[in-house]
């Protein structure tokens, strides 16, 4: 009989005092669960598959929760990416399946902490194995290990049908293939950031950008892919390119006016100057 | 035959045959005796992805303008309305690809043309000039679908 089942925290990243005192909140009263033993990491998406962190985490073999600031198929799809095994789980039923489960818990600023935690509750219920509980008052675990702000795609295996175009929409030399042909991240840390063009490309919906703004394109399962398609209407009139850039800038304008600013927002700062740079 | 040009979008070459000529809304345009044939470029075929519905807002006959919005594009990676490349009388549309947009993808320069016009070859580009028009617009244009492709209209908190 194991005594609690693992239950890994990956903190925000830093900066928002609402999100920070959600953690507080919740890995208070996760910790008094016993049957909770409970390790804080740094924000998953942020963490190098070849690191500490990660390493730590490969080597847990039983059924675990994961709560993270991402959407649960992206949280899933990192940690799979990175080598992590087991499959998403949705039930508690799910724990008779036949890969080792991973129940992956997504947190935003307005969660209702109740809902994750019950949610929690109802999975250490579903035990196949009643958990005897910890006899210790321990604070954490806390995995600590330098991270940077990444911004790179996840890919979800059960969608990705190999069609292989986003390795040739890909301008930056992010994919490749394995020995297989399959597509492969070569190179993560080359992505663009703030450039999620090859999740509207894949026509299996099946590139995340887990910080990106929009649900679709940051892992949401259940939001839609149409919307996504671009269009191509200013290319295809002949426009002059220099109205084209214009066009793109009022855009990126309308953009940061209209709309709070998401983690990524300097990057609309970045493009106007750039814009500006060229006087058009 | 001449051997085609290339231009690079990214690691995918766009064909180019030098054969015909180029509007810079990306048709192609070669003369068919008294008519003039217009289909895609290799560059808007690949912008666009696999198409899968082609129609015309107008109909055979029409005296059309250069850049008037005469039909819609939907394929696998983007949409798009469709331009006149030049000023013309239509003289009929290609019933094959409209029943068979797929064919636009396997046979962009032959079979799946897309209509034929009367009408005068102002403002379109030999392919040389088509390719340099391409090199200079193309990193406009990447930012223009990379700004798009960017768009954000539902902010979720995370």
């Amino acid at each position: 009989m194991c005594d609690a089942m693992p239950v890994i925290f990956s903190e925000p990243r830093p900066g928002d005092a609402d999100q920070q005192e959600l953690v507080l909140l919740l890995t208070n009263a996760l910790m008094s669960r016993k049957a909770v033993d409970l390790t804080i990491v740094p924000h998953l998406y942020d963490l190098e598959p070849t690191g500490p962190t990660m390493e730590f985490l490969r080597e847990i073999e039983e059924p675990m929760i994961v709560i993270s600031w991402l959407y649960p198929r992206a949280a899933f799809w990192t940690l799979k990416t990175a080598g992590i095994a087991g499959q998403l789980a949705e039930e508690p039923a799910d724990q008779e399946e036949r890969e080792r489960p991973v129940w992956c818990l997504g947190l935003h600023s307005e969660v209702d902490p109740k809902s994750i935690l019950d949610e929690v509750d109802r999975i250490l219920a579903g035990a196949a194995a009643p958990f005897s509980g910890r006899s210790d008052n321990r604070e954490p675990t806390r995995r600590v290990e330098d991270t940077r702000e990444r911004w790179y795609p996840v890919i979800d295996r059960d969608r990705c049908s190999g069609c292989l175009e986003c390795l040739n929409f890909c301008l930056f030399g992010v994919y490749g293939t394995d020995s297989s042909d399959d597509i492969l991240i070569e190179q993560p840390d080359a992505c663009r950031p703030g450039c999620p063009a090859c999740s509207r490309i894949c026509p299996e919906g099946a590139i995340m950008f887990p910080q990106h703004g929009d649900p679709a394109i940051s892992g949401d399962a259940k939001a839609s892919l149409e919307g996504l398609k671009l269009d191509l209407s200013q290319l295809f009139s002949g426009a002059d390119p220099s109205a084209q850039a214009l066009a793109e800038r009022d855009r990126a304008v309308e953009t940061m006016q209209s709309q709070p600013k998401p983690a990524g927002g300097d990057r609309l700062d970045s493009l106007v100057d750039e814009l500006d740079e060229m006087d058009l | 035959m001449p051997k085609p040009l290339v231009f690079m979008m990214g690691q995918s070459p766009a064909i180019l045959p030098v054969d015909r000529r180029y509007a810079r809304n990306h048709m192609w345009v070669i003369e068919m005796g008294e008519t003039l044939r217009v289909g895609f470029s290799a560059y808007a075929v690949r912008l666009l992805g696999d198409m899968r519905h082609l129609e015309w807002s107008v109909e055979v006959g029409t005296e059309v303008l250069a850049g008037q919005q005469i039909g819609f594009v939907e394929a696998s990676k983007a949409t798009s309305d469709l331009y006149s490349p030049m000023p013309g009388r239509i003289t009929s549309f290609n019933d094959s690809v409209l029943s068979d947009p797929g064919l636009i993808n396997s046979n962009l320069y032959d079979s799946a043309w897309l209509m034929e016009l009367q009408g005068v070859c102002d403002g379109l580009l030999d392919p040389e000039p088509y390719v340099r028009h391409l090199e200079a617009s193309w990193p406009l244009a990447q930012r223009l679908l990379k700004g798009q492709a960017g768009r954000n209209p539902n902010q979720d908190p995370r």
